[in-house]
């Protein structure tokens, strides 16, 4: 008899979980018709389009352990139109960073995509435009 | 007799035959469809926090016709060293015995397929006959899981069957009569301290045959946390170890529509069968009920049953499997004698009153 209370409690905790998934939903993704969002401060894996780079350093500086480095220069590039001047640009030099936990911050610039895919940390990636 | 009888007796006895195989097929396999799909398939996941099959059909509905091809297509294996002919017989006669329960069941005032005036101790009897199969399946496979898994069956389902037909004592006590057409009668048209709404169901006055009754039921559907002769991290699948293909589907099939049978056979003892109580419509006697409780006894039959299947699916998917000695003990030194003093509390109250 001791053990009536917990055998009433299982019941309950099987029939809340029913009336939870009929009311809210399931815990579970319907995989290939609909796909997950990474969760808040996931670890995603951040990756860099090179020709978009302008060395900005927004990325460097939003990031919260220091852990991206870029380094770049100026070059002229030919104008857009004959006559003109040439154009100042910035090109990238080196950069890196393992991975970056951006507190689910978006990253700044036009040259760093955050991956979804969060297994763990990565290389830099370099990734084509 | 009213109309619907009337025109039953103009069919020829081999229209009445092959009206009465068909009814048996719809009543057996639409029950078990809708258990399998409604229980199994989805209160289950949702139980888990999980949506269950989504992809046959909408909402996943036309999955078990899925299954059903996929097992049909199977190639029908049996052992080499199986009793062929016995090893091909047993799920038949898991089935035949759930047909043969089948046949008790009073659908409407004059819808049934038989009306013994024994009709509970035919069932109760015919219901030991799965053991048979069960017994002779785990035999015949060759295999020691399935030989193990048939002796634990039939060691679950004989212990099992005692608290039935125990629990079951009671209600023939208070109801008078061992027909199911009797006990359904004798609780729509009673009373309760003069209160007739409700008819006097027996799952209120007899409510610990009722308790007794449904866990003798889980057990001899053998579904958790009575489900040691299948239990399939011990015993791989027990007594269906073997089976595959079609021969698996009938075993299958067989669970499900006898658990349907079995829920039939509870609503009519316990939740008062096909008929709402009788002081509604003003109906005193069993021919003074209208015709069309002929049409409506089934739909309400089967919201009865589908109560039942709840809770014993409820049930199923809540507790973990018990231990083999705990769940004879249970049997032998719980069930038998609560049943024991539930039998001689309703003669006295019945004496009484």
């Amino acid at each position: 008899m001791p053990k009536v209370p917990g055998l009433f409690k299982g019941l309950g905790v099987t029939l809340g979980t029913f009336a939870r998934t009929v009311t809210q939903g399931a815990n579970t993704v319907q995989y290939p018709h609909e796909k997950e969002t990474p969760p808040i401060r996931s670890r995603g894996v951040i990756a860099l389009h090179e020709g978009n780079c302008t060395s900005c350093m927004l990325c460097a500086r939003s990031c919260p352990d220091w852990c991206i480095y870029i380094e770049g220069h100026k070059e002229l590039a030919p104008p857009r139109r004959a006559g003109g001047k040439p154009r100042q640009v910035n090109m990238l030099d080196r950069s890196g960073a393992p991975s970056m936990n951006t507190q689910n911050q978006a990253l700044p610039t036009c040259c760093m995509t955050k991956s979804n895919s969060a297994n763990g940390w990565r290389p830099f990636q370099k990734l084509p435009n | 007799m009213n109309t619907a009888s009337l025109i039953i007796a103009e069919v020829p006895y081999w229209g009445q035959s092959l009206l009465r195989v068909l009814g048996g097929l719809v009543a057996v396999l639409l029950p078990a469809g809708t258990i399998v799909y409604l229980f199994l398939f989805k209160m289950m996941s949702f139980m888990q926090s999980r949506l269950g099959p989504m992809e046959a059909g909408p909402y996943g509905s036309m999955q078990l016709f899925a299954e059903v091809g996929k097992w049909l297509q199977k190639e029908d294996i049996y052992p080499a060293r199986a009793d062929k002919f016995i090893f091909k017989l047993a799920p038949l006669i898991v089935l035949a015995s759930t047909f043969l329960l089948v046949v008790v069941v009073p659908f409407g005032p004059d819808a049934w397929f038989t009306n013994f005036e024994a009709g509970i101790f035919y069932a109760l009897a015919v219901s030991s006959v799965s053991v048979l199969g069960i017994l002779i399946a785990g035999w015949s496979s060759a295999n020691k899981y399935s030989l193990l898994g048939g002796l634990r069956a039939a060691g679950q389902l004989i212990a099992y069957e005692l608290p039935m037909v125990l629990a079951v004592i009671g209600v023939v006590i208070q109801a008078g009569t061992m027909n199911l057409q009797g006990i359904v009668l004798a609780q729509n048209s009673g009373s309760m301290f003069g209160f007739d709404g409700l008819g006097n169901p027996y799952v209120l006055t007899q409510f610990v045959g009722f308790v007794i009754f449904m866990i003798s039921v889980q057990a001899e559907l053998t579904q958790a946390p009575f489900d040691m002769p299948v239990a399939e991290s011990e015993l791989v699948s027990g007594y269906m170890t073997e089976y595959s293909g079609f021969r698996f589907l009938i075993f299958f099939i067989g669970e499900f529509a006898t658990a349907g049978v079995f829920a039939m056979i509870a609503s009519v003892l316990f939740l008062g069968g096909w008929a709402v109580p009788f002081s509604w419509f003003g109906w005193t006697t069993m021919d003074s009920v209208d015709n069309w409780m002929n049409f409506a006894g089934p739909l309400i039959l089967f919201t009865k049953m589908m109560v039942i299947m709840f809770l014993v699916m409820w049930v199923r998917f809540s507790y973990p499997r018990l231990r083999e000695d705990q769940l004879q003990r249970f049997a032998w030194k719980v069930l038998i004698p609560i049943s024991l003093v539930n039998i001689m509390l309703t003669a006295i109250l019945k004496v009484a009153f």
